[in-house]
This record gives structure tokens, sequence and C-alpha cells, in this order.
């Protein structure tokens, strides 16, 4: 998005905004297991690099609804450092846009743990990491395309590009969501806070155990 | 579980590249080339390129299926290429063409008679004083490293953190 959003009150606002939400879910990454955090982020963070061609141009996997079914609300300041680290390592995104790009993505992120844990524990945790991967990445595109859009007129077009763009994306975070849940409700269930049916701390926001690890 | 997991995703990352849009240009017997890819090297389909000198557009195209962009500036100066591709990718790239641009002229050593017909067409299609691109695209295994490194080191400060409230 750097050079195509040039206007200073939305670069401003999305810094200034994403400094609120990561002042709001800071609380939780500080109680979250520190594995499981890197593991989250170092998978959001390598995943800017599997890109394919769509439409004469490149798209590549967000991650999103991995990152709320696994992080909760840690989950947003993990996007956040994934952001900043690809834009260091790789040079992807833009120093100008990186607090909207952390604020569009990250509330993908947020929705997409908010939808996994509050969907009935009566469904299969694939169907819930479906939901939530589509849902979460559908918010991040939303929110992405919003953005575009309040820009400005000329911004319109693409706006609408990108959305559609992005939509084998959506299916593949979908499935890959799916995936992931089916496969820790398998064999690590306390990664999905699905332990007696106990929302994560992360989520719920319970006061850490007496190890610092926060309690599924 | 996690680690082979995490391995494997790591692993992927191998054949599929990263995709920042990157522009070099040069100046060709006066002419300046653009060249417009990805960082896997693919060229960008539909990339429109706007020549501006100071602030002002004076020229305006689209690459072609290579990625590739000629154009022949109206004198000396510095300009500025900057490239849109439909995908939201933007790069952008300086040149000064100074007021004496160099010609490439062919080295008299270096004119060989071609031995078959073949080569004969082969030298025919490469134009006078354009070299090869320059080898572009890899995995940043660099940045991948130091990326992880820094999130490694986050990660221990959090569990340090957590150590001394839960020790506190």
């Amino acid at each position: 998005m750097d050079g195509f959003i040039e206007s200073w009150p939305h670069l401003v606002g999305g810094f200034v905004a994403t400094g609120l939400v990561t002042a709001a879910t800071l609380p939780a990454l500080v109680r979250a297991s520190p594995a499981r955090v890197a593991m989250v982020t170092s998978a959001f963070f390598v995943a800017s690099l599997l890109s394919f061609p769509v439409g004469g141009t490149r798209v590549h996997l967000l991650l999103l609804g991995l990152a709320g079914v696994v992080l909760g609300r840690a989950a947003f300041p993990s996007v956040l450092v994934g952001l900043g680290l690809q834009l260091l390592m790789f040079g992807h995104g833009g120093y100008t846009t990186l607090g909207i790009n952390a604020l569009n993505m990250g509330l993908g992120a947020l929705c997409a743990g908010l939808a996994f844990h509050l969907l009935p524990r009566s469904l299969r945790a694939w169907i819930r990491g479906g939901v939530a991967g589509f849902l979460g990445t559908l918010v991040g595109l939303l929110c992405y395309g919003a953005t575009l859009l309040a820009a400005g007129e000329a911004l319109r077009a693409t706006a609408w590009a990108v959305i559609a763009l992005h939509l084998p994306v959506l299916a593949i975070e979908t499935v890959i969501t799916a995936q992931a849940a089916a496969f820790l409700e398998r064999v690590r269930p306390d990664l999905l806070g699905d332990s007696g049916g106990t929302p994560p701390a992360a989520l719920s926001g319970a006061v850490a155990g007496p190890s610092g690890e926060a309690a599924p | 579980m996690i680690g082979r997991a995490l391995a494997a995703l790591l692993l992927l990352a191998a054949p599929a590249l990263a995709h920042r849009l990157n522009a070099d240009a040069r100046l060709v017997e006066g002419e300046v080339l653009l060249e417009v890819y990805f960082s896997d090297g693919a060229a960008p389909a539909d990339a429109t390129v706007e020549v501006l000198r100071g602030l002002e557009p004076i020229a305006s195209g689209v690459a072609d299926d290579q990625g590739r962009f000629r154009w022949r500036p109206p004198g000396p100066g510095r300009y500025l290429f900057v490239v849109t591709e439909p995908g939201l990718h933007k790069a952008q790239v300086e040149i000064d063409v100074p007021s004496a641009a160099p010609v490439a002229v062919p080295d008299s050593a270096s004119i060989s008679v071609p031995a078959s017909a073949s080569e004969e067409r082969a030298h025919a299609r490469a134009p006078a004083g354009e070299a090869d691109p320059p080898h572009r695209g890899g995995t940043p295994w660099g940045g991948v490293a130091a990326g992880l490194g820094v999130i490694a080191a986050l990660t221990l400060i959090l569990a340090l953190a957590q150590r001394r409230r839960g020790a506190g």
C-alpha cells in the first residue's frame, strides 16, 4: 500500500489506532505461552514468502486465521511484529503504511480468534477453524479495501481489484486454518485452548498461573 | 510435531519466493531500458510506467510481458520512473542521463562470424549493447534467518519476563 495511501491523516490515524489496539492486547501477549507466540509469529513472518501468481500479479498467504485461532487477542501484537519484520527483512509493505497494514491484518486475526472461540464447542475443530480462517481473512481483506476506498475515488477500482485478486487466498486460508485446527485438536488441543472447554487465557483475560505460562 | 510443521512451512518457502516489486534502469544506446520484476524474477503483467522529470509527468506507458520498458529521453537530466502493478505493488527508480549519453560501439575484437545459420539468427535476436538481465530472484535466506533470530530473541525476553513475574 506504500505509495498508494499518501493522505497523512490516514497514515497517522493508522499508527494511532494500531498503538491503541496494541496497548489493549499486549497484556494478552505477555500472558501467552512464549513458544506458542514464537511459532505463530514465525509462521506469519515467513508466510509473506509464499506467493503465487493470480491474474498477472502475485499474492501471498496471510495466516490470519491461524494466528487468531492459536493466540486469540495476542494475535494482534504478533501480527504487528511479523509485519515489521517483513518490512525490515524483505522490504514488503512500506514504513508509512505499517500502521494501517497492522491494523487491517491485526483486526482480521482478532476476528478469527473471536469466531473460533465463540462458536459452539460441539462443532468439530476443523469447522470452527474453517469459519475462523474465512472470517479472519475476509475481515482483513475488507479492511484493506475500505482503507483504499477511504483514500479516494482514484483507488476505488484498485480496491475491488485487490479484493478480487485475493479471493483464492481466502479459499486457501480457510482450508489451511481448518486443517491446522483439526491437526492441533488431535495432537495439541491445549494450543487451541480447548482443554475442558476453557477458552485460552489470551482471550478471556485470565491471570497467568505460577509457572508464568497462561492457563489454557 | 509443531517443530516439524514449522520446518515444513519454512521448506515450502524455498520454491515460492517473495513478491516485492523491483525496478532497474540503465542507458542502452541513448535509450533508457527499464526492467521491472518481482523478487522471484517473474515479470508483472500490465505494469504501468510513469516518467517524471522533477514533479512533472512527461511520459507514460506499459511494460511488455517481459517487464521491459524502453524510452528515449528528450535530453539530459534526472528522470524518475514510477511503476505501478495491478496487485497494488509499486516501485520507482531514478536515473541520471548525462549530456553526452554513450552509445554502445561494438568492439572489433568481439565480432565473430557465425559458424551456422542458427548462430546467425541468435546474433540477430540479441540487440547490440543489451546485456543479459542480471540474475534476480531467490529466497532471501539472510532475511529469513535474521527475522527468525529477532523473533527468538523477543520470545526469550518474553519468557524471562514471565519467569520474573512468576518468581516475584
